[in-house]
């Protein structure tokens, strides 16, 4: 839907409408307006960049990353404690 | 005449180039006389300088000396694997071994690989994109040139000369916020001297750490296999010169064509662009948000724990080993000069490379 130019409808209090994308010749970023009644979006991405983001696979990525982190840290520190353990009880054997 | 003058390249030079060479000088400069990174930065800015020729064609695909190099060794995924593997021999995991719960802040230090993921997209950057920038704050180079190669191949350059540069400027960046996040009172806490370690803990840590890694993130097998076989080879001692050999030549010829096929992505088109400054801000928020996490996250095991933990070993949780080690060695002498921090710091610092391959998996996984 970003990026296409459409007229705003006379029912666009229940629907956004993209008005297009306005760029500043020479600017670093790209302005972007979603309009709906009594409330005006602006969206600022980076000129050249896609823009279209999924934040659901964004947190998904983010929360299943930081938990593999943890996880696999926490299973090799109870592995090294186990070992520990095992490797002094067969020398004391 | 004419046309023989069209065959030179002067006649092709464009504003771009020279800006390139001028970062090209810069690098080649900051590496000899600053000593930042001078075994990757020298070949770094060499390959700059000189893809940034006209009509020499070094990048041209199929064709160019630079890219064969670039498409074998990077896009072949032979030359990180191969870094990871001269890593694993030279790397001692004995104090983390020795204390384990160090491993929970090279866990925390990866706060700020996410947190600049997510700046990344609110910059505009596509989730791939995002993925690349964000693993600079793993502060690990081969990690980080792997993941964006896979997902970002555009960004290489831009990625891989953040990473090297904030690892470099590693006692610059961390220190600040170290004293910032700690009090006086915590820098001066010592922590009891290590216990030895032995050979055969030494022999089962890398099998362990490959089944449980590459278990929970099999798209780090790559990385983490070749690291965790380096390490065998140096501890099983048996294979003393396959050691010495992925520790030094290997890694000394394969670290030339790295750095020279990350210097030869650097075209004047794709490394002079917006987005490039956006790669750099989010690589140094990555940088501070992964060193304050450490920090905190050791403050807030002090919590819970009967021995103290000193929370400067935190800030080395972000790799960087063992510059970021020896910072947080640095920081605590200020406080107290007989406070010997740099061993129980090696541990969230290696522990922060198998973090950070972990990450780099997820993004792969997911983002790929």
């Amino acid at each position: 839907m970003l990026g296409n130019k459409r007229p705003v409808r006379s029912l666009a209090g229940r629907f956004f409408a993209v008005l297009g994308s306005k760029g500043i010749s020479g600017s670093l970023f790209e302005h972007r307006y979603l309009v709906s009644p009594g409330r005006l979006t602006v969206i600022t991405i980076v000129r050249g960049s896609s823009g279209m983001v999924d934040w659901n696979l964004a947190l998904r990525i983010s929360t299943f990353g930081l938990l593999a982190v943890f996880c696999s840290l926490g299973i090799l520190i109870a592995a090294i404690y186990g070992f520990g353990k095992v490797l002094k009880a067969f020398e004391k054997d | 005449m004419f046309d023989m003058i069209m065959t030179t390249g002067v006649v092709h030079l464009t504003i771009g180039n020279f800006v390139m060479w001028l970062i090209a000088f810069l690098f080649i400069y900051l590496a000899i006389t600053k000593n930042y990174e001078p075994l990757l930065l020298v070949p770094i800015g060499f390959g700059i300088l000189v893809v940034n020729l006209p009509l020499t064609f070094l990048m041209r695909e199929g064709e160019g000396l630079l890219w064969k190099f670039y498409h074998y060794g990077l896009e072949w995924e032979v030359i990180p694997p191969l870094i990871f593997l001269g890593l694993g021999a030279m790397t001692d995991f004995g104090p983390m071994i020795a204390n384990p719960k160090t491993l929970i802040l090279g866990a925390g230090a990866q706060f700020g690989v996410y947190v600049s993921f997510f700046g990344a997209l609110f910059l505009g950057f596509n989730i791939p994109e995002a993925c690349s920038i964000g693993i600079i704050g793993g502060a690990d180079g081969p990690t980080t040139i792997y993941t964006t190669v896979h997902l970002a191949p555009h960004l290489l350059g831009a990625t891989a000369v953040a990473a090297y540069s904030y690892m470099s400027l590693v006692p610059i960046i961390q220190p600040p916020i170290m004293r910032l996040l700690t009090t006086e009172k915590e820098r001066k806490i010592k922590m009891r001297q290590l216990r030895p370690v032995s050979k055969k803990e030494r022999i089962i840590f890398p099998l362990v750490t490959v089944l449980v890694i590459c278990l929970i993130a099999p798209a780090s097998a790559p990385l983490m296999a070749m690291f965790m076989l380096g390490n065998l080879f140096k501890e099983c001692g048996v294979v003393k010169r396959l050691a010495d050999a992925a520790a030094n030549e290997l890694m000394n010829i394969v670290t030339i064509l790295l750095g020279i096929s990350v210097g030869a992505t650097m075209s004047a088109e794709s490394f002079l662009r917006p987005q490039v400054i956006f790669v750099f801000i989010m690589g140094l928020v990555a940088f501070a948000f992964s060193t304050a996490a450490g920090i905190m996250l050791a403050k807030l095991m002090n919590l819970f724990a009967k021995e103290k933990i000193n929370p400067l070993i935190g800030s080395a949780g972000v790799s960087a080993v063992p510059m970021a080690a020896r910072v947080s060695q640095v920081v605590g002498a200020k406080a107290d000069p007989k406070n010997f921090l740099l061993m129980h710091a090696m541990g969230p610092n290696v522990a922060g490379v198998i973090g950070t391959v972990v990450a780099a998996g997820v993004f792969l996984a997911l983002a790929g």
